[in-house]
């Protein structure tokens, strides 16, 4: 059996004394102790069994490794490993930052291994997000400048130290995999061969890094570095922690938001063969068992009271209710132009509608789950989390004890689309996990994972317009109403009322709209928790302006096409992305019956894309999507092909959304339990993609969430072609049936 | 005392009859490539191969299983249909977080083994049982074919 | 202890049984052999609501006139039987009449209640007054419509169809079967959903003496089976120790419980004692079937429908099978009993009527816990994956599958049973 590239943290982890490094320093030149915990070394091919029995501290003190900075270490093999600062979910950043590093280090990206980074805001926070957070797609943008550098400071000092072995001016000596040539005399050395000298040489902090025309590496489909230990189960996710002597958990929380535990009854539970233990906290219940069945059937055999609290005659009709008692008055004043009031009073023509998107699940593959152990030393987490330090600072501030004291191990994720953004789950466990002797595993069933996921909210939206006699929208307002996510998860960017993200495209739409005026109201839906989703902001903004100006195009007469490019001056990269897709589709051509074809564009996250989707509506009212041409500009491409895979996985994410999902609230809980009543999109309803990627030298973009973003408004666009109705709540669901 | 045949090794399992060969593969045995990810037969994540036929593991009793022999996605790569789905999802890099496709593996071989040429119809009827979140159904169709044609 | 009038009332009904009782001491034991009988007639299951408390009653009952709440019956004195005397609580029981004289609506199984005995009606009392919570919980009109909803006529249905005799003995059968033949024809109330209905809502037959008694019914969209011993669609292949271990946990060799059947293992027959599991079983295994009007004995093949696997696009039924049931149900129609249900040869899958297939499918089962133990495995809903021309293609597969060889469905149906809500039950 092969050793993995990311293999498990569980059998063999180092726990090292925090590791002494800084960013973009020497390590050996900083000896103050960072905070942090500990270090992760994963077992990998090249890295020697006594070698991992090794803590840091000693390789360093031995300068066997060479470790610039945070993000790199190369022992005296020549083994270079990445440290990384983000987490890989799906969206192809354990290859895509790899290869920002090795552009500048000069190494085969194939070669470089990889180890999750401890949590540590200092050294592995997104300047954009401000911690230690893989989110918003961001992870790119971020990351570009700092892991360039720190490629590019770690390849001078080894040029440095070639220099100097061969006394010889660094400007004859040239790095290129893995090792530095000195053509003139043809000697060369590896990289392993240079670690000693190189570690002892004071570190730079910034040196030139490369013009983009000379990258190698960046921009190419470059193989992704994780994904040969997925094809044969040798991945580890936070699912597969298995330390020694584990137990295992089930959980039951209250069934109704807000709601407490009363009492138990576990006496059937603990007569079953298997069953260890029945822990309470106070909004659930968990059973400790031998193995996950056994704690399972525990569960299934407890008679739970519940103090359902005030929640349980609350239905998604009331809370609905509440949205539109809001949107009736005015909001938090999040973009004002001109004055949308008098000019829509002027107008040739209005339009004034209501838009509604409902609670969604993130329904993740890999169902939440989170192992603790707590003991006289403090706690051990393992976990896949988008939020390390958070997690770890929850835990500490849980458990009441030093931050320091809290190990967090991270793993793959098995997917997050924002769910492991969270860190309730975690709480849970170290709740759970402290009243348990060693270490437990909790799983949340299916069931859990969706009826107490944490929300993306329900928005409601008023908007309305109004158009010149040529059509040209000449006023336009905008109202949301809706949770705030900003508010619970970084209160500071909610500035005057407004939530920056819930306003995001709406309030920055990319047309030409002289009169603008748009707000946002507050509403929380009482008990429901909510959070981000895949495409945050730009997934509910784009659906409404998207689907809305689709709407003045049709009241003006005009093709939904020409309209958009007649706005889209101001956004000239939109402008162009919107040309590219219309010309490598059949946008024009007729349409048989049942068929339809629908537009979007999008701007968020740095990126621009165009979709035009295609459809068919059966005459039971069911949609086939059958094509998406999608024509992206998401700046200067680190990996073509990742960018192709997000687009292809951000439009299926999307359109089970659109099609199929809504979490619904009934006696105060939440309708939804698993897969066959919170439909997925399947391979046999997969529509054919064409996607282009427009070449460019801009900034990158993100590419994460763009896709889902971008098709919903295209898909309602879509079904109002094939069918005159437009789509105005979400989902589809069977609105089109007869 | 159950006996399993899990990838060629016989195993003593404690284990009640009704518990599903699932969590006996994950929690007992330790291998943990097979995944959970509903736990009533609609997502195909904890798929393996009874007897060369894909199962889902997370619905089947181990009383069930007699003698009939396990395979998992450990050690799926030692069959040549297995070794030409792997080669040909890491050509194709089909997968994106991965969670889902150990069991998209598993269904995918023993696709192979009954169809060595599926058409369109033939993987949707293996494949449709076998969610993938991250929506990497596309690729996982070019490779079913990609590695149907170089078995060949 | 306080004594009420409706203490002295159960004194003066007492001394009328010439019962030994001390009155001034209500034994627990009494309530609780009260409780028991109240498990065996299964009160709680018809007298809850979803997420309500015990026996407060506002469950829906869809009957083909229209929707009827099911009453309170904790002792509340304002808005549940607190006010009954023993007599009233009789009279309601086996009569159908309430305290104030109207008539309850046949839904409630009066008919099958006037067979308990009066030792057994005393129990329930005195349960229901001393065992029971009460709840403040006012009742719910009916959604029958005028003029149906005028109740006098009820008292011409009673003259009509209401058997007014309790439970005679037969002197040629043991103890046992008179026992089970007792809690079947009477508390245990079978006949309620299994015996087909008159255009009265009438049962067809209180007793095994008529050939309609238990021989299948469909309510609230639900196909009640035949429960006499026709080979195919009824117990013929089920022996007595079937019967009793499926009462007792909910599943056995041939099938599991599923729909209206879930509470009534859950809340009733889990909790029978063995004797009367096995009385019910020695008498039902003597009810003589009707030769499943006509149909060959079924015998098990599943080779044709194993074939249909090999060709997914000629076959849609077969495809969805494999997407959706096989992991369970297998291809070859076998489960794995008594967890995951066989579907070959399974009664349920073999009755004529389709309408619980498409109903199980459609919304699933409600949780089996017999024994306060949910079951490992449970059946997820479909509704909201599969559309009509789906399931249709779907209980069409398992109607031909396996040699059954039934009649097929078409979408109509489903689309009838989709628009029913799903049983609150
Ligand atoms: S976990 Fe078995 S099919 Fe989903
Ligand atoms: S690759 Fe993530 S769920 Fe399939």
């Amino acid at each position: 059996m092969s050793q993995g590239l990311i293999q498990g943290l569980t059998d063999k982890y180092i726990v090292a004394n925090p590791p002494r490094r800084n960013f973009l320093k020497f390590a050996a030149s900083v000896s103050a102790t960072t905070a942090g915990g500990m270090v992760l070394s994963i077992s990998m091919p090249a890295l020697s069994q006594d070698k991992q029995t090794q803590s840091y501290d000693e390789l360093e003190a031995g300068k066997n490794v060479l470790a610039p900075n945070a993000f790199i270490k190369i022992d005296t093999n020549g083994e270079v490993t990445m440290i990384m600062p983000k987490v890989e979910m799906g969206q192809g950043v354990y290859t895509s930052l790899p290869m920002l590093l090795a552009e500048e280090l000069e190494v085969d990206v194939q070669t470089v291994k990889l180890e999750h980074a401890p949590p540590n805001d200092k050294l592995y926070g997104d300047a954009m997000l401000g911690a230690q957070v893989t989110g918003g797609s961001t992870s790119i943008r971020a990351m570009w400048d700092p892991l360039r550098q720190a490629g590019a400071v770690c390849r001078s000092l080894l040029v440095t130290a070639a220099a100097q072995k061969w006394k010889v001016d660094e400007s004859t000596c040239q790095a290129r995999s893995g090792v530095i040539y000195h053509e003139a005399s043809g000697r060369k050395l590896g990289y392993g061969e240079l670690v000693k000298v190189a570690s002892a040489l004071p570190v730079l902090t910034k040196v030139a890094l490369k013009d983009p025309k000379d990258f190698k590496v960046i921009g190419t489909s470059a193989k992704r570095l994780d994904t040969p230990d997925k094809v044969n189960g040798l991945a580890k996710f936070g699912i597969d922690a298995h330390p020694d002597k584990v137990k295992f958990a089930v959980i039951a929380t209250s069934p109704v938001f807000g709601g407490k535990l009363i009492s138990v009854d576990d006496s059937r539970a603990l007569k079953m063969p298997g069953v260890l233990q029945v822990v309470k906290v106070d909004n659930a219940v968990a059973v400790i068992g031998i193995h996950t069945w056994a704690a399972k059937r525990g569960l299934g055999a407890l008679e739970i009271k519940w103090d359902e609290g005030k929640s349980t005659a609350v239905k998604t009709g009331d809370l609905i209710q509440d949205l539109r008692d809001a949107s009736k008055k005015p909001g938090a004043v999040a973009k004002k132009e001109g004055n949308a009031a008098s000019a829509f009073k002027k107008a040739d023509k209005t339009l004034s509608v209501e838009y509604e998107q409902p609670f969604l699940a993130h329904a993740t593959m890999e169902p939440m789950n989170c192992t603790v152990e707590v003991g006289a030393s403090g706690c051990d987490i393992w976990v896949g989390t988008q939020i390390p330090t958070f997690a770890q600072g929850m835990a500490a501030k849980t458990l009441g004890i030093p931050v320091e004291k809290v190990r967090l191990h991270n793993f793959l994720i098995g997917g997050g689309f924002g769910r492991r953004l969270e860190f309730d789950g975690v709480v849970q466990a170290v709740k759970i996990a402290k009243q348990v002797k060693g270490p437990v595993k909790v799983i949340w069933t299916r069931e859990e994972d969706i009826q107490h996921d944490m929300f993306r909210p329900y928005y409601f939206d008023r908007i309305s317009a109004g158009l010149d006699a040529k059509g040209k929208p000449v006023s336009w307002s905008h109202r949301i109403v809706g949770s705030s996510v900003m508010a619970r998860f970084a209160p500071p960017a909610v500035k005057n009322g407004v939530d920056p993200d819930a306003v995001e495209v709406s309030a920055d739409p990319p047309y030409e709209l002289p009169n603008l005026y748009v707000d946002y109201v507050r509403v929380e839906p009482r008990d429901v928790p909510t959070a981000f989703w895949r495409g945050v902001g730009p997934t509910r903004g784009t659906f409404v302006v998207e689907s809305f100006i689709d709407e003045l195009a049709a009241l003006a007469k005009v093709d939904p096409v020409k309209y958009r490019l007649e706005l889209l001056n101001k956004t000239p990269r939109l402008k162009n992305a919107l040309q590219l897709a219309v010309s490598k589709s059949d946008w024009g051509k007729p349409l048989a019956k049942g068929k339809g074809r629908g537009v979007s564009v999008m701007h968020a996250f740095g990126s621009f894309l165009a979709m035009i989707v295609e459809i068919t509506v059966n005459p039971q009212g069911e949609v086939k999507v059958d094509k998406v041409v999608c024509a992206v500009d998401c700046g200067l491409t680190v990996n073509p092909n990742t960018v192709l895979a997000q687009i292809e996985g951000g439009v299926i994410f999307g359109l089970s959304a659109v099609l199929y999902n809504e979490i619904t609230i009934k006696n105060g809980r939440v309708e939804q339990t698993n897969f066959n009543d919170y439909r997925v999109m399947r391979i046999n309803e997969t529509p054919v993609f064409d996607i282009h990627l427009i070449k460019s030298a801009e900034a990158p973009g993100g590419i994460g969430e763009p896709g889902t973003a971008a098709i919903g408004a295209a898909l309602a666009n879509a079904v109002f072609s094939a069918t005159g109705k437009r789509i105005r709540k979400l989902p589809i669901g069977n609105q089109l049936q007869a | 005392m159950a006996t399993l045949n899990i990838n060629g090794t016989t195993h003593q399992v404690d284990a009640p009859d009704d518990m599903p060969l699932l969590w006996v593969i994950r929690d007992i045995i330790g291998l943990t490539g097979t995944k959970f990810g509903c736990g009533i037969a609609q997502c195909g994540a904890c798929t393996v191969h009874i007897d060369g036929q894909a199962a889902r593991s997370c619905v089947l009793p181990i009383s069930a299983i007699g003698d009939k022999k396990i395979t998992t996605i450990e050690a799926v790569g030692e069959t040549s249909a297995g070794k030409s789905i792997q080669k040909a999802w890491l050509d194709l890099e089909v997968m994106q977080c991965g969670y889902c496709q150990s069991g998209q593996i598993m269904s995918a071989c023993s696709l192979l083994g009954q169809h060595p040429h599926p058409n369109d119809e033939q993987i949707d009827t293996a494949m449709a049982g076998n969610i993938c979140r991250c929506g990497t159904y596309p690729r996982i169709r070019a490779a079913i074919k990609v590695a149907a044609k170089e078995g060949a | 202890m306080k004594i009420t009038s409706g203490l002295m009332n159960i004194c003066a009904t007492i001394i009328a049984f010439s019962f030994s009782l001390n009155v001034f001491a209500i034994s627990p034991a009494d309530i609780k052999k009260g409780e028991y009988l109240a498990r065996v007639g299964d009160c709680v299951s018809c007298h809850t609501a979803p997420h309500g408390k015990d026996f407060a009653g506002g469950l829906p009952m869809l009957t083909p006139v229209g929707a009827i709440y099911t009453t309170n019956i904790t002792p509340d004195p304002e808005t549940g039987i607190g006010k009954y005397t023993e007599s009233d609580f009789a009279k309601a029981l086996r009569r159908g009449v309430a305290k104030d004289g109207h008539h309850l609506y046949p839904a409630m199984p009066y008919p099958s209640y006037a067979k308990v005995s009066d030792t057994d009606i005393h129990y329930l009392y005195l349960y229901f007054k001393h065992g029971v919570k009460p709840v403040r919980q006012a009742n719910k009109a009916s959604e029958i419509p005028w003029p149906l909803n005028y109740r006098f006529p009820l008292a011409i249905w009673n003259a009509f169809f209401l058997d007014k005799e309790t439970y005679k003995p037969d002197p040629d059968k043991d103890a046992n079967w008179n026992r089970g033949a007792y809690l079947v024809q009477g508390l245990g109330h079978c006949g309620a959903c299994h015996t087909p209905r008159g255009l009265a809502f009438q049962e067809k037959g209180l007793t095994h003496e008529s050939g309609k008694f238990l021989s299948g019914e469909t309510l609230e969209g639900w196909s009640a089976t035949n429960l006499r011993d026709d080979h195919n669609t009824g117990l013929g292949r089920w022996s007595e120790s079937d019967i009793v271990v499926y009462l007792k946990s909910g599943a056995n060799q041939h099938s599991s419980a599923f729909g209206t059947m879930t509470p009534v293992i859950n809340n009733s027959t889990e909790g029978m004692t063995l004797e009367d599991l096995t009385g019910m079983s020695s008498y039902l295994k003597t009810i003589k079937g009707s030769d499943d009007k006509g149909q060959k004995p079924y015998k098990y093949d599943p080779s044709a429908t194993l074939a249909q696997f090999k060709e997914p696009a000629k076959h849609p039924g077969a495809k969805l099978y494999q997407q959706y049931c096989a992991a369970c149900h297998s291809q070859n129609g076998q489960g794995v009993a008594p967890y995951l249900s066989p579907l070959a040869g399974n009664p349920a899958v073999m009755d004529p009527d389709p309408s619980s297939l498409i109903n199980v499918i459609l919304n699933g089962s409600p949780q089996l816990k017999p024994q306060g133990v949910a079951a490992p495995y449970n059946m997820p809903k479909f509704r909201h994956i599969l559309n009509d021309t789906e399931v249709a293609q779907l209980v069409t597969f398992m109607q031909k599958g396996w040699n059954h060889n039934l009649d097929a469905t078409d979408a109509k149906q489903v689309a009838k049973i989709r628009k029913m809500p799903p049983s609150a039950h």
